[in-house]
């Protein structure tokens, strides 16, 4: 939440408008936040808030953006939330006092059924013909005041996403009447025959207000023939992953080296300027080198958000949904799962909560359940360290190999998260098949503010999760494998006979079959935290194993040295599976309302991981030898 | 000595941080009012109360962990006619 801080006498007043209207970008321009915004529907799914004072009379507003719904009536949980607030049947929250409508000024007729719902309610309320400027420029046509006659609310004209776009709104914004909200109970579903009523005053008021619907550009019509083609579609979207998966790599080697030497740099100095003793060990073993080996993926992460912001801000990501709907039906899933699936290879948290869009409640379990199996960024840092260190950074013919194991384990991920939805629609979840309703956004060229900010805000989150979680765990970690030292006469490194060293030694018991020495299995334990925390883990750990010259080695070096080929793939394999980090099984608790699917997640997750390290291992070990 | 001091203090932090940012969001923020309603009954120190309503915001602030605000405590009412697992 951003702006001025909401008073508590404020006005609340309520965003409300179809999906992908642009409401999320209305709101980020009247209040200053940065609230995601995305081209497709459903990136809004629960309510947020912020607030901002009239630019005449200072009024102070308190401003929620609600889920986008077709109606009041719902078909999903995102809806249900948008018809709870504005009813004011949300615990410990009264309906809002006015309502700001945003229609797709480019799509009219389907926006204006909400609109008379919405009047209905007899809460005082304005209508944005939002994206306005984009309509114009098609040969849309309105005659705005006939409109506003006929709807019986003021109707003003918004463009989002430019500067000063809202300025038309703020000014009728203030000369709305103050009216005490119907309550609650005066509220009814509409029937059948209302809904076709409604749709028949819909036509009519579009009629009598002149409304020429603006044309379809051409060009991005054959664009889409051919990106939504049976054949050529799914061709395009593969090359299409393919490429970034590539990028990620090729285009993130020299940031990533300089990032790796200023992290060395840095150790070196501390090393140096510090008497030698705890406090040196402390922030050269601890910090640096825990924290610093984490940080060092930052370039290959921001890459890959950098390709996922593109295409989320394109239009392209819903027509990719149109594309795998024959996939995911084949194995059960409904398409609507496409967009929460693939918010998870971001983190599984915002992909989980994004699962409220479905409206089958067994088609959205099953995707909650899977969707920790897309690869998210936190384990991007895992794969890339062990990539760096066992597979040689060459070519194949015009492919980088790096490039192509990581896609390789991408995709891992993806077959993996088909093969368990394919069991559980056949099984504990079987429901009958949903055909894919879709509302297909307007390709676009990607707002380049909106890319900044989002690439920012990531490197934010970050780097905030360097310093502090992982930092935090990481100081723990060198407490832990620097105590009790060493007794008299010790021949291996101190950190074998400390705390850590024991643990580590203990869980080996349990990954030895794995092909996992002490070390990894001590990893894996703070891993649970965030995934990442398992590469600063290995970094602490190993550079206090480390003796004489080897202090100043980087991680990449010391795992290729000391691990055999057949552990890194082991590990590999582990990762594609890897038990859930505690805020994902949190998430699972709260939108389940049950410790049973978490529980159940875990398990299952925690038994694939092991038996697919263990194939892999012994396969591995075998070919190797 | 002053070494160890320092290094022990920073180490103690540090749990008490991780510790803390691990609990789920709901502990966290029962943790922080009976905290902050301890510290003020208890008629301690203006600092100890500011400390203790800190917490009680940053806890409420963290609620949610992607989301902030009070819809998301719980998963909302299902839409009639939902299928039934």
């Amino acid at each position: 939440m951003s702006g001025p801080a909401p008073a508590l006498d404020a006005m609340r007043l309520a965003l409300v408008g179809v999906p992908n209207c642009g409401k999320t970008a209305l709101f980020n321009r009247l209040t200053g936040s940065r609230q995601k915004v995305a081209n497709y529907a459903g990136v809004t799914v629960e309510r947020k808030e912020g607030a901002f004072a009239g630019p005449t009379r200072g009024e102070r507003y308190r401003l929620l953006d609600l889920p986008g719904a077709y109606s009041l009536t719902p078909t999903t949980l995102d809806e249900a939330i948008t018809r709870d607030c504005l009813l004011g049947r949300l615990a410990g929250e009264s309906a809002p006092e006015r309502v700001i409508c945003v229609v797709d000024a480019t799509n009219l007729r389907l926006n204006l059924r909400l609109v008379l719902e919405l009047r209905d309610l007899g809460v005082p309320m304005i209508v944005a013909l939002n994206m306005s400027d984009l309509a114009h420029s098609r040969g849309f046509g309105l005659d705005r005041e006939r409109l506003e006659r006929e709807l019986g609310v003021p109707v003003v004209e918004t463009v989002a996403i430019r500067d000063g776009g809202e300025r038309a709104l703020l000014e009728r914004l203030e000369g709305l009447p103050t009216l005490a909200p119907r309550p609650p109970t005066e509220w009814r579903e509409s029937s059948f025959e209302q809904i076709q009523q409604t749709q028949r005053e819909v036509r009519r008021i579009l009629h009598a207000a002149g409304y020429r619907e603006p044309a379809r550009n051409r060009a991005l019509q054959r664009v889409d023939g051919l990106v939504m083609h049976p054949i050529a579609g799914p061709v395009i979207l593969a090359a299409l992953l393919f490429f970034v998966f590539q990028a990620v790599f090729s285009w993130a080697a020299v940031p990533m080296e300089l990032v790796d030497a200023g992290v060395n740099w840095l150790g070196a100095q501390l090393h140096a300027a510090l008497p030698p003793g705890l406090l040196n060990s402390l922030l050269v073993d601890g910090v640096i080198a825990g924290a610093g080996s984490v940080l060092v993926f930052l370039p290959q992460i921001m890459i890959l958000f950098f390709f996922i912001l593109v295409l989320e801000d394109s239009g392209y990501l819903p027509r990719a949904a149109y594309l795998l709907d024959r996939m995911m039906g084949s194995v059960g899933l409904s398409g609507r799962a496409f967009i929460p699936l693939l918010s998870s290879f971001a983190c599984a948290v915002p992909g989980i909560m994004a699962t409220r869009t479905i409206p089958n409640v067994r088609d959205r379990l099953a995707t909650i359940m899977i969707a920790p199996l897309m690869t998210c960024s936190a384990r991007l840092p895992v794969y890339a360290l062990i990539i760096a260190a066992f597979i040689p950074r060459q070519r194949v013919g015009a492919f980088n190999l790096q490039g192509l194991v990581l896609f390789t384990l991408y995709v891992a991920g993806i077959v993996s998260a088909m093969a368990v939805a394919y069991a559980l629609k056949r099984t504990a979840l079987r429901s009958t098949y949903h055909p894919l309703l879709l509302e297909l956004p307007e390709y676009r060229w990607p707002d380049p503010r909106n890319l900044m900010l989002g690439l920012w805000e990531r490197l934010k989150i970050f780097l905030q999760r360097v310093g502090t979680i992982i930092l935090a765990l990481m100081i723990v970690l060198w407490f832990l494998s620097s105590f009790p030292a060493a007794p008299d006469g010790a021949t291996g490194p101190a950190i074998q006979y400390s705390f850590a060293g024991s643990i580590g030694r203990a869980l080996e018991h349990v990954f030895a079959p794995i092909g996992f020495n002490w070390q990894i299995s001590l990893a894996l334990v703070p891993g649970l935290a965030a995934r990442e925390v398992a590469v600063g883990a290995l970094g602490t750990v190993y550079s206090l194993s480390a003796t004489g010259d080897d202090v100043a080695a980087t991680l990449v070096p010391m795992i290729a040295g000391t691990w055999s080929l057949a552990t890194a793939l082991s590990l590999l394999a582990w990762y594609v599976f890897a038990p859930q980090c505690l805020s994902t099984l949190v998430v699972v608790k709260r939108e389940t309302n049950s410790w049973r699917y978490p529980l159940l997640m875990a398990g299952y997750l925690f038994a694939l991981a092991y038996i697919a390290a263990f194939i892999t291992y012994r396969v591995a070990s075998a070919v190797l030898s | 000595m002053w070494q160890a001091i320092i290094v022990g203090l920073i180490v103690l932090a540090a749990a008490t941080y991780a510790a803390w940012a691990l609990l789920p969001a709901a502990l966290r923020l029962r943790l922080a009012r009976h905290l902050a309603a301890t510290a003020r009954r208890g008629g301690g120190p203006t600092w100890l109360v500011r400390f203790a309503d800190a917490i009680e915001g940053s806890a409420l602030r963290r609620l949610g962990g992607c989301s902030k605000c009070s819809a998301v405590q719980a998963a909302p009412t299902p839409p009639k006619g939902r299928e039934k697992t």
